[in-house]
């Protein structure tokens, strides 16, 4: 379909679109509250990166707008721009008026590729095998937890990985390639298997102060186990009793993210029934793109009316691990000295979806002898962003190097972060510029502050321990 | 109309700018549709879009564009607030130079900055800051903004009153003309008297004349330390008493900011700030300089203010507290978003003398229009922007939003202003310039533009009236009032400010100045209304 000429009105641009797709723009009801002032452009990294207008916050709205009023073809190209977002998110803050940006890209992405969308055709097969490797891998996130622990086993303990990664055969193989050079060092078990009986009924340690539903992210449970562990350990120090879910899916996150906006919301129904049925006081995720998501439930079944309320009852109980930690730690066990220098960086889903930046922060420095030291361009994303690693190769990379050339001039010795995705995506790019920093969860970071104090004695529980100098 | 209608540049034109800027020509309809707009609700796709790297290129690309007949819009980063950078009719070729970003020197013994045009005008003030200079002007979009839109529209900022505006840091500009020579003006001296300063003709010019390809720019030591005030009051005179009485004791801040009821309404209602409810105007003054100068100015300001009438003065301790001031100002634009879905954010200046009048007919223009008009801006130098809020779901808001904006230029002319302090006229408010300047001046600007632009391909439809803007003056134009004022003839209200008792209503809009009588009072009433 060839979109029809511009408009030759010049107040057109303040007509609310009557075109196809006009309902999904009243959906947006913020798609025309946006005032066009640019404010945006200063804030994203692919406008940063390319210069270009469509790169921009700005330019994304304008096509959906123009898409959802019929000027502009819901084809490959729009698709595209759609995708070239990284969904970091770091144009909202800035939006003087608020336009909700980032869920007007994924929206734009879902009605092109609705099925009844004329101006692109995908193939139902291919549209229903790519639902059905949603549904199978993330419908029942406990299927990675094998494949992976045999990949940990046969193939990173073998040295079977090292030697095939300095042979360059990897290079060699495409996407697959790419997803290997995405593998971070993996845990020798994966977390659910760390707490036998799933259900998962963890005491607090002494008098318990609050009960915690833990939504365990996917990649938390099978690749960051360790950090998963952490975050309840230091948790239960403080009182919490945790319970998880043996139910879970995934939070559907990534699913919003590739337009399946169905299946998210499938996937966000179970969650809340499994949430609901814990009984507890709060949820809480220690990863960002699972925290963000999860306070989002109220709005994603918005349109549903058995679920609405549940889901924003489940919403509004949820914290990230962060933020619930900060509530607790004042007045919980002494932190015990971790002698490092650690940088920090910001998770998109945490300081621009959920504004959360002071609180990991405080956490760190609540540490002693820890020094937090700054870098540049902490909040800009590393260029994992979902899918935007495998889809955008190139470009993600570049993101990274930068990333990585920040870390780098701190001369810190740990990078500290809060979410999946960020610590694989930078721990892929300290490995591949032969750099020794590690990068770490806030939590762990936390943790080891915990085993400082108590390998030190309750005598001298009070910042006499030292950690981390070896 | 030329060969190249909407939607499409002749084939051979394509070819020809494909030889220069290859990939970096865009036609494809995402592009077209964001190259569409600027920061005004105006809106029309170009034929193309080319992006450009160099002086060289934007003047091959001009040559070709030239020979065919082809418009031109040169574009920074599109956050013009009056259509300049928007498309007139469909034509053109949208000449990016965004990526045209390098700061080429900064030069710590002359004081000066050498700039490509697509420079962003933070990224500029932050190179200075690094070597312990400063660049000055500070228009609001600044972090986005880019110097060479800066220097078409001549873009200000509330810096204005102590350190001017663009054009007073233009030593040197490089332009292509319209038909493709490039053309170097200036020099890095500081001074400069050498024949007809042509480099001070194409700032403000918005791309008409020529476009701005690099410049050198003038850069000041930085100052060491910013301190910030806020001051409350009930009544805008008082406000704007204050401020005569601030100068006049000899005291000179970096930026005074008024922000008026409808606005602080509007703020209090999105993000209360716990001001006192029954304020007028605030007052936000910005010092720079050194640790002790700054103090002691700051600390003036309050004395004069606590005995002239504020209700309300507060000081910021630290960097933290100063944020927290300027909200009642930052918060302005969210907060009038939240009140109506559009807006038109508008730029008028008047002498100083006269802001007190102007705010006052701004409300009843707000009220004729039945429309809400909130005010703020650079209340020291008399640069007001008062925004029309409506709803454009409504097409009879539409219509009294075009009426409110003609009304408050024609106030703004009568009271011996200006149509546009800072952000330039572009595609709004050309069809009035022909009320602003004299007959003559606006001959020798035609004479101007025909002599540098005989094909009238760079961004027509821009400053220069032709019938086609969108806002227009009453029919028949008004005879007396709501024409520009000759600078030589006292405004109307001359004389609010000059000391008369803070807080009273006579320093306002009821004790007519010198000059006065000749002139129909009041408000210009719109034929349509």
């Amino acid at each position: 379909m060839i979109a029809p000429p511009p408009p030759a009105d010049p107040l057109a641009g303040l007509d609310r679109p009557r075109g196809p797709l006009a309902e999904l723009f009243d959906h947006l009801a913020g798609a025309d509250a946006c005032i066009r002032c640019g404010a945006c452009l200063a804030a994203c990294p692919t406008y940063e990166a390319t210069l270009l207008e469509r790169e921009s916050p700005r330019g994304r709205v304008q096509l959906v707008r123009a898409a959802a009023g019929g000027s502009l073809a819901l084809d490959d190209a729009f698709l595209r721009q759609m995708y070239d977002c990284l969904d970091c998110r770091a144009c909202e803050p800035v939006c003087p008026v608020g336009v909700p940006i980032g869920t007007i890209v994924l929206e734009g992405r879902a009605a092109a590729q609705r099925p009844d969308n004329p101006d692109r055709r995908e193939s139902a097969v291919v549209r229903a095998g790519r639902r059905l490797l949603q549904r199978i891998v993330f419908g029942r996130p406990r299927r990675m937890e094998w494949p992976l622990t045999l990949l940990r086993w046969g193939y990173q303990r073998t040295g079977l990985q090292r030697l095939l990664r300095a042979s360059g055969i990897m290079r060699l193989l495409g996407p697959l390639g790419r997803l290997e050079a995405w593998l971070p060092e993996l845990p020798d078990r994966p977390w659910r298997w760390r707490y036998p009986d799933a259900g998962t009924h963890l005491e607090a340690h002494g008098p318990r102060r609050l009960r915690a539903a833990y939504f365990l992210g996917c990649f938390m449970n099978a690749v960051f186990a360790d950090a998963a562990e952490a975050a309840v350990e230091v948790l239960r120090r403080n009182g919490v009793e945790v319970v998880t879910p043996a139910d879970l899916v995934c939070c559907g996150a990534p699913q919003t993210d590739l337009g399946e906006v169905e299946i998210a919301r499938d996937f966000a129904r179970r969650n809340v029934a499994a949430l609901e049925a814990t009984g507890a006081d709060v949820v809480f995720a220690d990863c960002a793109a699972c925290s963000g998501m999860l306070k989002e439930y109220g709005d994603l079944l918005a349109d549903d009316p058995a679920w609405a309320d549940r889901a924003r009852a489940i919403a509004a109980k949820t914290r990230d691990f962060t933020e619930l930690a900060l509530e607790l730690l004042p007045a919980g066990p002494p932190l015990g000295r971790v002698e490092r220098v650690v940088t920090y960086h910001e998770p998109c889903h945490l300081a621009h979806a959920q504004r959360i930046t002071a609180a990991p922060r405080a956490l760190l420095r609540s540490i002693p002898g820890l020094e937090l030291r700054e870098m540049a361009g902490a909040d800009v994303c590393c260029g994992s962003a979902g899918v935007y690693t495998f889809r955008r190769w190139d470009e993600s990379l570049a993101l990274l190097s930068t990333k990585v050339a920040n870390v780098a001039a701190t001369e810190a010795e740990v990078v500290v972060t809060a979410n999946p995705g960020c610590l694989g995506q930078i721990e892929m790019g300290l490995r591949r510029s032969g750099r020794r920093q590690r990068v770490r969860h806030v939590s762990q970071l936390l943790l080891e502050a915990y085993q400082a104090a108590e390998a030190a004695g309750p005598a001298d529980a009070n910042g006499g321990a030292v950690a981390g100098t070896g | 109309m030329t060969a190249a209608s909407a939607g499409g540049l002749p084939p051979d034109a394509v070819a020809a700018l494909r030889d220069i800027v290859g990939e970096r020509l865009l036609t494809a309809p995402v592009d077209l549709a964001t190259y569409a707009y600027d920061g005004t609700f105006l809106e029309r796709r170009p034929a193309a879009v080319a992006l450009a790297r160099s002086t060289e290129e934007v003047a091959a690309v001009v040559r070709v564009c030239a020979e065919r007949k082809i418009p031109i819009v040169a574009r920074g980063s599109g956050t013009s607030l009056t259509g300049g950078p928007v498309p007139a009719s469909g034509a053109e070729l949208v000449l990016d130079l965004a990526a045209m970003n390098r700061i080429l020197e900064i030069d710590p013994v002359t004081m000066t900055a050498t700039v490509e045009a697509g420079v962003v005008t933070a990224d500029l003030g932050a190179a200075a800051a690094r070597l312990g200079l400063f660049y000055p002007p500070d228009p609001a979009s600044l972090a986005v903004s880019t110097i060479g839109g800066n220097l078409a529209c001549n873009a200000g900022g509330p810096s204005g009153l102590k350190y001017g505006v663009t054009r007073d840091y233009v030593l040197a500009l490089e332009v292509v003309l319209a038909d493709g020579r490039i053309l170097r003006l200036g020099s890095r001296a500081m001074k400069n008297s050498s024949g007809y300063p042509l480099h001070h003709l194409f700032v403000g010019s918005e791309g008409t004349l020529g476009i701005i390809t690099r410049a050198v720019l003038k850069l000041l030591p930085r100052p060491a330390r910013e301190r910030t005030l806020l001051a409350g009051f009930a009544s805008l005179e008082a406000a704007a008493a204050l401020v005569t009485r601030v100068l006049g004791a000899g005291i000179l801040p970096a930026a005074i900011e008024l922000v008026d009821r409808v606005c602080l309404d509007a703020v209090e209602a999105y993000r209360p700030l716990e001001l006192p409810a029954d304020l007028e105007a605030v007052l936000l003054f910005r010092h720079d300089g050194s640790e002790a100068s700054t103090a002691a100015e700051v600390e003036a300001v309050a004395a004069v203010a606590r005995s002239n009438g504020a209700v309300l003065v507060r000081v910021a301790a630290d960097e933290a507290e100063a944020d927290e001031l300027w909200l009642a100002r930052r918060a302005v634009s969210p907060a009038l978003a939240r009140l109506r879905p559009n807006k038109l954010g508008e730029d008028v200046a008047v002498p100083r003398g006269a802001i007190v009048e102007m705010v006052r007919r701004i409300r009843e223009i707000a009220e004729r229009r039945r429309l809400p008009i909130a005010t703020f801006g650079h209340i020291s130098d008399g640069n007001l922007h008062p925004n029309i809020l409506f709803d454009a779901a409504d097409p009879d808001e539409r219509e009294r939003m075009l009426a409110a904006a003609s009304d408050i230029f024609l106030a703004a002319l009568d009271l011996g202003g200006v149509l546009s302090g800072e952000h330039g006229i572009g595609a709004l408010k050309k069809e009035f310039l022909p009320l602003a300047v004299d007959p003559a001046a606006l001959e020798l600007m035609r004479a101007l533009k025909g002599l540098l632009d005989p094909g009238g391909i760079l961004n027509p439809g821009k400053v220069l009236p032709d019938g086609t803007g969108l806002v227009r003056p009453p029919e028949p134009p008004p005879k007396e009032s709501g024409r520009r004022r000759s600078p030589f003839e006292a405004a109307p209200s001359g004389g609010a400010l000059d000391g008369s008792e803070p807080g009273s209503e006579a320093a306002g809009s009821e004790r007519p100045g010198p000059g006065r009588g000749e002139t129909t009072p009041g408000p210009v009433l719109d034929p349509r209304s």
